[in-house]
């Protein structure tokens, strides 16, 4: 018998994370056979961070013509091929990374993907070309090492992210970063969480006027604040709420000058499920919590918010998470030492003018280590783990500019971190800096890339990086962010200078380009979105940096900011400076303008898709069926394997996640322990003859009941078989009662308990 | 030995008169003519920003191909990600061949020529293959079997060097080094 990661790892797993992915690993054969509606296992896989790639549709555009992929027709969710190889999103909270956790990350790159960890504008990492069929091992291996992927993507609280710089920072009010854990694993597979029509982010910044996590462009921010409150000084935040980028930038509005800190997870549950009941399900353009808090006004939004804070049913869960806050502690591994004079390797001065930044505790530096485009090969990965190890003492973080940060290394030994980073080719400089440009995946491997992020990123990278000794001080702090579309992915809202990927058709041919939006604020916690200029050529763009950061250099006024220097010379004459780069010369005359950077295809954009990051809009009784059919499955296995006990409990709480699923649609807050649900069920569904079929009376009701009140306990392949037969029978029954129910609603979709 | 995760890498010959980025339109190429037999050809995704990466990677659904520059040596690797059919041998035999004809269709395509008589293994799956001498003492008879099979009557030497961290690799060293064309006819 081959041993698989499930038996190698057992033990290791937290019992709930084990227990998720197993029925996942059930989902996937489910889907396989066609027992899981395509819709319901896609949004299944996007909640585990399994996305679709751009190829994925079965089609690609060669350069010269379409070609069909032959895969098998069966699609593993909408117009995303079964066998096509995918993107693994992984979730770091606030970036902490330790070094096991980063040695991991590394073998999962080699075994599973392309031997790539790449690290994405939010912290996460993400694997490319991972197959479905690995994700289950993929994900034991992650949750052995305490990282999990659940929510990753989908219609979910994502990654919660947080200043890297939190706990070391100079100006920052506290430390956010035990706030922003518990935030994260608190909200993690909350019930409350669970029926969102589009994806919730939170970030944490320890003070108001850095850039720190950008606090302005999420659905959820905390800004460190103290009060002091009957003589002592409290804890609290600045909460805003309602920011966003994509299409349509909302700056975030200001919820609460100062939150308590005790009240941070229930007023972030309590926002949760305003935002679950208010939200559009529908149109996912216009899903977001932003759209909810325009609607009804910050004033309206916050009396909804907190009439829901009063009302909704207590879930002490929060204590758990709030009472670890003041235990979290980072802790030093070494003594922090100053310079003191060491003789320094040639290149240092110029690495740490960037990428060092001195600690709040003496004698300690936080090293930036600066990933071109967010990228690390697997052995880059195992050997800064040992550097982690060996100089930060494991403390290290993701960060949103898509680098890696080691905290607390003490700052004699910086020197030899420098040596040893460039030994593995991180020893780059200009972190923060005009050259360290970013950028989202866009038409490498993104379904919604229209034109090449990563291609103009690394080619601006390169020509920036050329010059960057002689760059004027003015120009060298200007950040550049490239989106491979609208939805802002690369955050070129807030960027100096911004980029997002559209298209022109010029004579026939469909020519890349990019809008460029100028004077965009990364400091303040992306204090003010950028402006669009309008569309210039892809293969133009690097000259037209030359050009705007030429003009700034010539035109600026005293010490005065691109930002203000943008405002002063005004929209007018920004445009006619961009304008100069718009013609595209004729096809004939020079074919370059009609391939994009980095992909010497003709340029076209018929091999996109359907984008993935909306997720599925799926109701909560979708999901609970599969859930109840996913245990059906599970005991199923488990009678197979002559685990005839087992296989009873199985199928038996098989029959209560489908009686629970059915009674939420009434009570969403059903409690789920089995008398409770057996007897809300019996009350609401069989007494009122709702669960009711023609034929069998309440024959399937009562296989529920029987097993509840009176279970056989011989344990016989027979008895248990006949068990496992009636689960199935009671859940198909469920579904037919769901569907009963709703026609007589008379509603389109799936009830969702909001709309009862 | 069960896992079907093998790697190979045949290394280029000195420096080539080659520009990574190069390799990109080479491999979309490939794509428009599906230029490898057995294996669907899907994308390319290039790194060559990254020191000692995978450099240009093609990547097919069943195997990735790419023009790896580990420790600097420029090669090209085929890493097998989709179970092959047949036992361990089989399998080994289809990855040395997969790679093979890719070393080939590079020489044809390019200026860049194939170190013959220098070759590594690697089994991409700490699992089933960890990197200890149990794993070599199972797989060293299929190895030897395929080197004796690509370099008859020719002294070759097989490196193993187990390392906790590190993928199992095993380097093959030949003092023959017969054309890429006459090792593909030994496979066939």
């Amino acid at each position: 018998m081959i041993i698989t990661w499930k038996d190698k790892l057992t033990g290791t797993i937290p019992d709930v994370l084990a227990k998720e992915i197993d029925a996942f690993e059930s989902q996937i054969a489910l889907r396989k056979l066609g027992k899981i509606e395509e819709k319901v296992f896609a949004e299944t896989r996007l909640r585990r961070g399994a996305y679709g790639q751009r190829y994925d549709n079965g089609h690609r555009h060669d350069g010269q013509k379409t070609q069909d992929l032959p895969y098998p027709s069966l699609t593993k969710g909408p117009d995303t091929m079964w066998d096509a190889p995918g993107m693994q999103r992984i979730k770091i909270p606030f970036g902490g990374l330790t070094p096991q956790q980063m040695i991991v990350l590394a073998e999962l790159a080699e075994e599973y993907s392309d031997g790539i960890c790449h690290v994405t504008t939010r912290q996460d990492f993400q694997l490319h070309f991972v197959h479905i069929e690995d994700t289950p091992s993929l994900f034991r291996r992650l949750a052995a090492a305490g990282i999990t992927t659940r929510e990753a993507c989908g219609n979910s609280v994502r990654n919660v992210t947080a200043c890297p710089l939190a706990g070391v920072c100079h100006t920052e009010t506290f430390d956010v970063t035990p706030y922003a854990k518990a935030c994260a694993y608190y909200l993690l597979g909350h019930p409350d969480t669970q029926d969102f029509g589009r994806k919730f982010k939170i970030a944490f910044s320890g003070c108001k006027q850095e850039a720190c996590a950008l606090v302005s462009m999420h659905d959820l921010g905390g800004i460190a604040a103290k009060r002091t409150i009957d003589g002592k000084e409290k804890r609290g935040f600045e909460l805003y709420v309602g920011g966003g980028l994509g299409a349509v930038p909302h700056q975030a509005k200001l919820f609460d000058e100062f939150l308590p800190e005790e009240e941070l997870l229930p007023m972030a549950r309590a926002i949760g499920r305003v935002f679950a009941r208010l939200g559009e399900k529908k149109n996912r353009n216009k899903a977001r919590l932003k759209f909810v808090v325009q609607k009804l006004g910050i004033e309206e939004f916050k009396r909804v918010v907190l009439e829901e804070h009063r009302t909704m049913p207590d879930d002490p869960s929060w204590r758990k998470y709030f009472d670890e806050i003041p235990r979290y502690e980072e802790k030093p591994a070494f003594i922090g030492v100053p310079l003191n004079g060491l003789r320094k390797p040639e290149g240092f001065d110029e690495w740490a003018a960037t990428n060092i930044y001195p600690q709040r505790q003496s004698g300690f530096v936080v090293a930036t280590v600066t990933l071109p485009l967010g990228d690390a090969t697997s052995d880059q990965m195992r050997q800064l783990a040992d550097l982690t190890h060996r100089y930060a003492g494991d403390h290290a973080r993701t960060t949103v500019e898509q680098n890696i940060v080691l905290r607390w290394v003490p700052h004699n030994k910086a020197v030899d971190l420098y040596r040893e980073l460039k030994e593995i080719g991180l020893a780059q400089g200009g972190a923060g800096t005009i050259v360290d440009v970013t950028a989202c995946p866009g038409t490498d491997t993104c379904k919604l890339g229209i034109a090449s992020s990563r291609g103009l990123a690394g080619e601006l990278r390169n020509r920036l990086a050329e010059k960057s000794v002689n760059l004027d001080d003015a120009i060298k702090h200007l950040r550049i962010k490239v989106s491979g579309c609208f939805n802002s992915c690369g955050q070129h809202h807030v960027a100096d200078i911004g980029f997002y990927g559209n298209s022109r058709n010029i004579n026939g041919y469909t020519v890349p380009h990019f809008q460029v939006m100028l004077g965009g604020k990364w400091e303040d916690n992306a204090g003010s979105y950028a402006l669009a200029m309008g569309s210039v050529p892809s293969k133009k763009i690097p000259d037209l940096v030359n050009r705007l950061t030429d003009r700034y250099v010539g035109e600026r006024q005293g010490e005065e900011s691109f930002q203000a220097y943008c405002g002063r010379i005004g929209k007018k004459a920004l445009k006619e400076i961009v304008d100069e780069f718009t013609p595209v010369p004729p096809h004939n005359i020079d074919p370059s303008f009609y391939s994009d950077w980095g992909d010497p295809r003709e340029f076209t954009i018929g091999d996109m898709g359907v984008g993935e990051c909306a997720g599925e809009v799926v109701s909560l009784a979708q999901f609970g069926f599969t859930a109840a059919e996913t245990e059906a499955f599970e005991a199923q296995l488990l009678l197979d394997n002559g685990q005839f006990r087992e296989a009873d409990e199985k199928a038996y709480s098989a029959m209560l996640k489908g009686a629970h699923t059915l009674v939420q649609l009434q009570w969403l807050d059903a409690p789920t322990d089995p008398n409770t649900i057996v007897n809300e069920f019996r009350t609401r569904f069989v007494e009122t003859k709702l669960f009711w079929d023609t034929y069998h009376a309440n024959q399937f009701a009562n296989y529920l009941f029987t097993r509840h009140e009176a279970p056989d306990t011989r344990y016989t392949q027979d008895t248990v078989h006949k068990l496992v037969e009636e689960a199935n029978l009671f859940i198909d029954a469920a579904h037919k009662c769901h569907a009963k129910y709703q026609a007589s609603l008379n509603v389109l979709k799936p009830a969702t308990a909001s709309a009862i | 030995m069960e896992t079907h995760k093998i790697i190979v890498k045949f290394f280029a010959e000195t420096a080539p008169a080659i520009r990574g980025e190069q390799f990109v339109p080479i491999f979309h190429s490939w794509i428009q003519q599906q230029a490898i037999p057995d294996h669907l050809l899907i994308d390319v995704a290039d790194y060559q920003h990254v020191t000692g990466g995978p450099g240009t990677v093609l990547v097919a659904h069943e195997a990735n191909f790419s023009t790896d520059r580990e420790d600097g040596k420029l090669g090209l690797m085929y890493a097998r990600k989709q179970p092959a059919t047949g036992d361990f041998f089989q399998r080994l035999h289809q990855a040395f061949r997969a790679c093979l004809h890719g070393c080939a269709r590079l020489e044809s395509d390019t200026q860049l020529r194939f170190k013959t008589s220098e070759a590594i293994v690697r089994l991409n799956d700490r699992l089933l293959a960890p990197n200890n001498p149990e794993t070599y003492s199972s797989i060293e008879p299929h190895l030897r079997k395929l080197v004796n099979q690509l370099y008859p009557n020719a002294d070759t030497l097989l490196e193993h060097h187990p390392h906790p961290l590190r993928l199992f690799e095993v380097h093959i060293k030949s003092s023959a080094a017969p054309p890429l064309s006459t090792l593909l006819q030994r496979l066939d």
